[in-house]
């Protein structure tokens, strides 16, 4: 480590993700080139009651291989986010394929910071259930710990001894852009050489599930597969979805010093806070967290080959979003293709930025930007270029990733493509 | 209550807190407590279900003192409400 004060390259060496298209960057990448949705009627607890009834739940079944005794009772949140992180240490060449997490090479100094919006909500219901039917003298001694947001953090450190800093930002769905891009500031200025960024989310449970129902953002258009449809002019609002992404950060000299193969390079990452309502969102603040990031990256608006917008299908989020884009980068922007992820995976709160950011990666990587689903008729107020209904071959350069949340926090990475080792 | 009866309820309670997933079916008196991988902060729980099982008050310092599933339902006789 070079210490504080230095000014140095990250690079992405591993990534995981488990979503509702499935476990494992290749399944996932598979069915996001096939233009093939996760979404579906959600199961695993009983929606009667709420108006809409689809979202992207995750299948847990693949994780069992892997996850045993008291992990396999952990919350949802923290499984996901130790399957993700697997992935991601395998795929970066630091534990092999059949470990239990204890490989030598696993790093003592990795520190793991989370991105997630409601933290784990499936154990707070339970627990609000028992506490219902038996009042306090019905909690078990657990339920603190268990109900810390940094338990999912904690949960990885714990899984595969990562003795560095362990966290969660909790940013509603700028979470884990927020955490990747306070870990690229990490090993950039030398505070750490590795970094395991993720995000997480998992909340289809009848109280949090219910509580975003009512927010009335949720689409109810009846055919889940073109019922999320970002930046069309028929679009109705979001659906939801639960998953975890991770990408395993480092310094470019310690990627170098082991070998490793990039997945890709984080150039630069801006924030800002809009600073004016709790929900609406503000073209002033995200075009300034754009403007920063590329500041940050030393990079114009000329060098982008591909945008991965937050792009939520709701009328708030897209049009702000597209006037942002323009207002931050010009006539440039108006060229830029621009991709949304959710009508795949569904919103996934704070795992967004994570599991888009990885979609960001591997357009790059693979030079192809997945088809923008149920874009049919863009929205006459939505002025951008966008990618079509079939994936897009993109030119070589750079790609932005932009997460806007509730709060008015805005986020925003600048990735560029991989070389090999 | 037969020591047969504590040690089947035995088994839903031990399964929820233990550290390793347990096949109760070969779970015999002899079987040590300390196989099942508790801890410092999941023994609270082994404790806090026990008491919930069978509504009894269990002294952390007399289950520590527990060697086997057989010690247990031992203790557990003894401190059982009548």
């Amino acid at each position: 480590m070079s210490g504080p004060g230095a000014h140095r390259d990250v690079v992405v060496t591993g990534l995981g993700v488990v979503s509702a298209l499935g476990s494992g960057v290749d399944a996932n990448w598979r069915r996001l080139l096939a233009g093939q949705t996760g979404l579906g009627p959600i199961e695993g607890f009983d929606v009667a009651g709420n108006t809409v009834t689809q979202g992207g739940g995750v299948d847990m079944s693949p994780l069992d291989a892997h996850q045993k005794g008291k992990l396999r009772r952990a919350d949802r949140t923290v499984r996901l986010a130790v399957e993700a992180s697997r992935q991601a240490l395998i795929d970066a060449g630091w534990m092999s394929e059949d470990s239990a997490g204890d490989d030598a090479l696993v790093g003592r100094d990795v520190a793991n910071l989370w991105g997630c919006g409601c933290g784990p909500c499936g154990t707070l219901y339970q627990s609000n259930v028992r506490f219902a039917a038996k009042g306090a003298k019905g909690m078990r001694p657990s339920t603190v710990p268990s109900c810390m947001a940094n338990s999912i953090s904690a949960g990885v450190s714990i899984q595969f001894g990562l003795r560095g800093t362990n966290q969660v930002i909790v940013s509603a769905c700028t979470s884990s852009t927020n955490a990747i891009g306070q870990g690229f500031r990490w090993i950039r200025h030398g505070y750490a050489d590795a970094v395991l960024c993720g995000g997480v989310e998992a909340f289809f449970d009848p109280f949090y599930y219910g509580v975003w129902n009512n927010l009335g953002v949720l689409s109810t258009l009846p055919d889940a597969e073109s019922a999320l449809r970002p930046f069309d002019r028929d679009r109705a609002g979001t659906l939801l979805g639960e998953g975890a992404g991770a990408l395993l950060l480092e310094s470019a000299e310690h990627a170098a010093q082991r070998g490793a193969a990039l997945r890709g390079t984080l150039l630069g990452y801006g924030e800002t806070s809009d600073g004016t309502h709790l929900t609406a969102p503000s073209v002033d603040g995200q075009a300034e967290a754009i403007r920063r990031a590329l500041s940050d990256a030393g990079a114009a608006a000329e060098d982008l080959v591909y945008i991965n917008a937050h792009g939520t299908a709701t009328a708030a989020n897209d049009t702000t979003e597209c006037r942002s884009i323009a207002e931050a980068l010009g006539d440039a922007g108006a060229k830029i293709p621009v991709g949304a992820s959710k009508s795949y995976f569904g919103h996934t709160l704070g795992a967004s930025g994570a599991l888009e950011s990885i979609v960001t990666l591997l357009a790059l990587e693979h030079r192809t930007a997945p088809a923008n689903l149920n874009l049919d008729h863009a929205d006459p107020d939505c002025t951008a270029t966008f990618v079509g209904r079939e994936p897009q071959p993109l030119a070589h350069g750079l790609a932005m990733k932009n997460s806007f949340g509730f709060g008015g926090g805005n986020g925003v990475l600048i990735f560029g493509p991989g070389r090999a080792p | 209550m037969q020591r047969s009866d504590i040690l089947e309820r035995l088994g839903g309670v031990i399964a929820e807190s233990a550290a390793e997933d347990v096949d109760w079916s070969v779970v015999t008196e002899e079987t040590t407590v300390e196989s099942f991988g508790f801890d410092s902060l999941s023994v609270l729980d082994l404790i806090f279900d026990l008491d919930q099982e069978f509504g009894t008050e269990i002294e952390a310092s007399e289950l520590l003192k527990v060697a086997t599933v057989g010690d247990l339902i031992t203790y557990l006789e003894r401190i059982l409400p009548a």
